[in-house]
């Protein structure tokens, strides 16, 4: 079978493409590990594209909570990118801003 | 109001039903097969909407995340549990059934009080900075999304069963006019 998402790194920002249900909010430990590290660094700047999601069960909404909840306690900027085309996005995703200001939500 | 249109519903019967009686180690031993029930209810239901697409995705994310909470929040993963889809023209009921333990049918009823006093928005926000009792218990946070974002009517029942377990039944209700316009 193949895999139901494919994630791709570089130094400041990581796209997501597919279905994310993992078991577990831990389970997205591997998926999110670079974005953890860069945003655990005081005052970094990363971005996460996760427009190409299509579906996100609600283990994975918490672990991008957590996302945004390291880089409030670490003061770092995150910015997500999302499209309005996905339901998840335009109706949860968006929330995710009202946790911290230095999140940025744009949802094209 | 939620509960006369259950009421109205029980007097009624589907136009389908489908089900899926499942042990819930079976699907954490493959854990990937949620999301491919989830799916092929959703795919089944949405066909009669004039926007596929937009009823497919809404149905597979709720069905999903009431069979993963099924699954997960199984005390004893070796005994039976249910997954329930009802149509009935106007709304949609999407049910599951499962065993518990005293701690986390503790957490559901928690979270039945929270609803009553609460708004979700303000739940969903307070669990996800606060969150309480680990992986093992039921935060809440994708029920609450269902109830937030998706227009989800929510039932949660615990009822003492014989053999000293709790079984929980959850119920999901959905307007087939909203869901087609979300």
């Amino acid at each position: 079978m193949s895999p139901s998402h494919v994630v791709e790194h570089d130094r400041e920002s990581t796209m997501i493409r597919g279905v994310l249900r993992l078991e577990s909010v831990d389970s997205y430990d591997v998926v999110f590990a670079p974005a953890r590290a860069h945003l655990a660094l005081a005052g970094g700047n990363y971005t996460l594209d996760v427009s190409g999601v299509s579906l996100m069960n609600s283990s994975g909404i918490r672990a991008l909570a957590n996302l945004v909840l390291l880089a409030k306690q670490h003061g770092a900027t995150l910015v997500v990118l999302g499209s309005e085309a996905v339901a998840w996005q335009r109706k949860t995703l968006a929330s995710l801003s009202a946790l911290y200001e230095r999140v940025e939500v744009r949802l094209a | 109001m939620i509960e006369s249109t259950r009421q109205d519903l029980s007097q009624k019967t589907p136009l389908s039903t489908l089900e899926l009686h499942f042990v819930p180690l079976d699907f954490v031993m493959h854990w990937h097969r949620c999301g491919l029930a989830a799916d092929h209810f959703a795919a089944h239901l949405a066909y009669t909407f004039d926007n596929r697409a937009a009823a497919r995705d809404v149905l597979a994310t709720v069905v999903n995340e009431l069979l993963e909470n099924a699954v997960k929040f199984s005390s004893d993963k070796s005994l039976s549990a249910s997954l329930t889809v009802k149509h009935y023209g106007e709304w949609l009921a999407i049910q599951t059934k499962n065993r518990t333990d005293a701690r986390r049918a503790e957490s559901l009823n928690t979270l039945v009080r929270d609803f009553e006093t609460h708004s979700a928005d303000a739940l969903f926000f307070t669990r996800i900075e606060s969150p309480s009792g680990g992986e093992s218990s039921p935060s809440g946070l994708g029920l609450l999304v269902l109830q937030k974002d998706y227009g989800v009517r929510l039932t949660i029942e615990c009822a003492p069963a014989a053999d000293g377990s709790v079984e929980v039944f959850v119920e999901a209700l959905i307007h087939t006019d909203e869901l087609e316009n979300q």
